[in-house]
């Protein structure tokens, strides 16, 4: 996802809201499917095959679980499987049950690549813009972290020195040091802080007329990419509620439609979820051609 | 400045009656996943929005700064402990030390901030919202000094550490339709986990609170951070 990620914050935003937003939302089946294969596309494009299998165990016993649960507990429906100390299972709790899993999970896994393509210095570009003193103590924030861990570990050489105590047998020893060593850590981070804070005053933080920097710029393809996702958004809910897409679990599962309109609505979605992955596919081959000119 | 805390309470009012609105006529009653987390971006808006509005100093903004680091730094230095964190007793203190506005904002920053390193997900909302109001209920206790009480010092850490998980499950199962039977069954597993949270709060609590006090009180005078109700 090298191409998607350069685009504007807002882009990868926008995107990412509209289709966590939809997966949650629309409970159709074909719906959740397409978002499903989709996070799954997109992540491994993201992050890696090898880094996705790593995750699936976990996260297909979390399905199992979440799968299980309905059915177990929730006695709605109409045409019963079998009888559980005298409660039915139902075949519309378990096919639910299966249908809110997989969305769960899909959600995950949007969010997984959430965290790889917006990366902090979008978040606190994205939060500076509405909120300054916030974007700002995110930054703040995000350089402290390494700043005490530094020092962190420089405390820790220290205390070092004589018989370790980080290694020593007694628990309640190696807490004590612990509990003296964050006690310094903290002493040294106000104390040391203080400077920065100085520094700002002295330079005139908070008067008028002080321009800021940052490196994004809003370009054609950025309008083209909004413009898009807002069209297909609002074609989406048109179509949505138009041909009343709406499923049903409860008590019976509504037929599955097929018809012009529909198709048109499940391609529609498909393609905004695509979308970023189309553009990938497009830059790679764009790139393989410009390799073979050479 | 009345007016301006009043404005940004009617925005919040309208943004979560237009939600429930939207809940009742658009999704029919159905969607609680959705609705729940809307609400819980929109209830943290105002708090920050007030921050914002108050233009705070250097010398404030560098104190809540400092304390997020910590706790998310503070993580790694309990790593050896798996599920034993002192994040909640550092909120709780700089809730109780620096008032109820920063004590919200050191909350819900050190979610996100530690969910940047561990990943972000679903939860990350919730816990922004969860972590922010016990950031926050620690400032309103101790308006009047109630958190110097062990006894409700203690009982609020206890609170906490099971606050988040109940609630938790509770959206969890709100998702597919509530049943208490099933909202049981997720909680029962959790019991365990909750205790532990609990007994690490209490730890935290026990161990860090005296001292961290001291030391924000020291810092509040040398930097002349004052009290909420002598500021302009």
């Amino acid at each position: 996802m090298r191409e998607f990620k350069t685009f504007h914050p807002f882009v990868n935003l926008l995107y990412f809201v509209a289709v966590i937003f939809f997966t949650m939302f629309l409970t159709h089946p074909i719906f959740l499917i397409l978002s499903f294969i989709t996070s799954l596309i997109f992540l491994i494009k993201a992050v890696g095959l090898s880094e996705v299998k790593s995750k699936l165990l976990y996260l297909s016993v979390f399905f199992i679980v979440l799968a299980l649960v309905n059915p177990l507990f929730v006695h709605k429906g109409a045409t019963p499987l079998f009888y559980m100390n005298g409660n039915a299972v139902t075949l519309e709790a378990c096919i639910y049950g299966i249908v809110f899993a997989l969305m769960l999970i899909s959600v995950i896994f949007w969010f997984f690549s959430f965290n790889k393509i917006m990366t902090s210095d979008k978040i606190i570009y994205v939060f500076s813009t509405f909120m300054p003193t916030i974007g700002l103590m995110i930054s703040m924030i995000l350089r402290f972290i390494p700043r005490f861990q530094t020092q962190l570990k420089k405390i820790i050489e220290m205390n070092k020195i004589g018989d370790n105590p980080y290694k020593s047998k007694s628990i309640i020893r190696r807490l004590g040091v612990i509990f003296k060593t964050f006690s310094i850590l903290v002493t040294w981070a106000f104390e040391n802080s203080i400077d920065t804070a100085n520094t700002m005053k002295a330079r005139g933080y908070g008067l008028k007329n002080r321009t800021t920097f940052h490196l994004y710029k809003f370009e054609l393809r950025d309008i083209i990419f909004i413009v898009f996702i807002v069209v297909n958004l609002l074609l989406n809910i048109y179509l949505y509620f138009s041909l009343n897409m709406r499923f049903y679990y409860y008590p019976e599962i509504s037929p599955i439609t097929i018809d012009l309109g529909s198709i048109i609505n499940y391609l529609s979605y498909f393609l905004l979820l695509l979308m970023p992955i189309i553009i990938e596919i497009k830059e790679e081959i764009r790139w393989k051609l410009l390799l073979s000119k050479i | 400045m009345p007016t301006k805390s009043s404005t940004s309470k009617i925005i919040t009012a309208l943004f979560l009656l237009a939600i429930l609105i939207n809940f009742i006529f658009f999704f029919k009653g159905n969607n609680y996943l959705i609705t729940s987390m809307l609400i819980a971006v929109f209830s943290c808006l105002p708090f920050y929005y007030k921050y914002e509005r108050r233009k705070p100093e250097a010398r404030e903004i560098i104190v809540v700064a400092v304390i997020c680091a910590l706790a998310v730094v503070s993580r790694l230095l309990f790593a050896f402990l798996p599920g034993f964190k002192p994040i909640i007793a550092i909120i709780i203190i700089a809730g109780a030390a620096l008032g109820k506005e920063s004590g919200f904002l050191c909350g819900s920053l050190s979610a996100l901030i530690s969910n940047m390193f561990f990943g972000q997900g679903p939860w990350s909302v919730y816990q922004m919202l969860i972590w922010g109001l016990i950031g926050y209920c620690a400032g309103l206790l101790n308006q009047k000094d109630l958190l110097d009480k062990p006894v409700i010092r203690y009982s609020y850490a206890i609170i906490c550490g099971i606050l988040f998980s109940v609630l938790i499950d509770f959206l969890t199962v709100l998702g597919s339709g509530f049943t208490m039977a099933k909202y049981i069954a997720l909680l029962i597993p959790a019991l365990p986990f909750m205790a532990y949270y609990a007994i690490s709060n209490v730890t935290f609590i026990f161990f860090l609170y005296k001292p961290f006090m001291k030391k924000l009180n020291r810092v509040k005078l040398k930097y002349g951070l004052v009290d909420e109700q002598y500021r302009v």
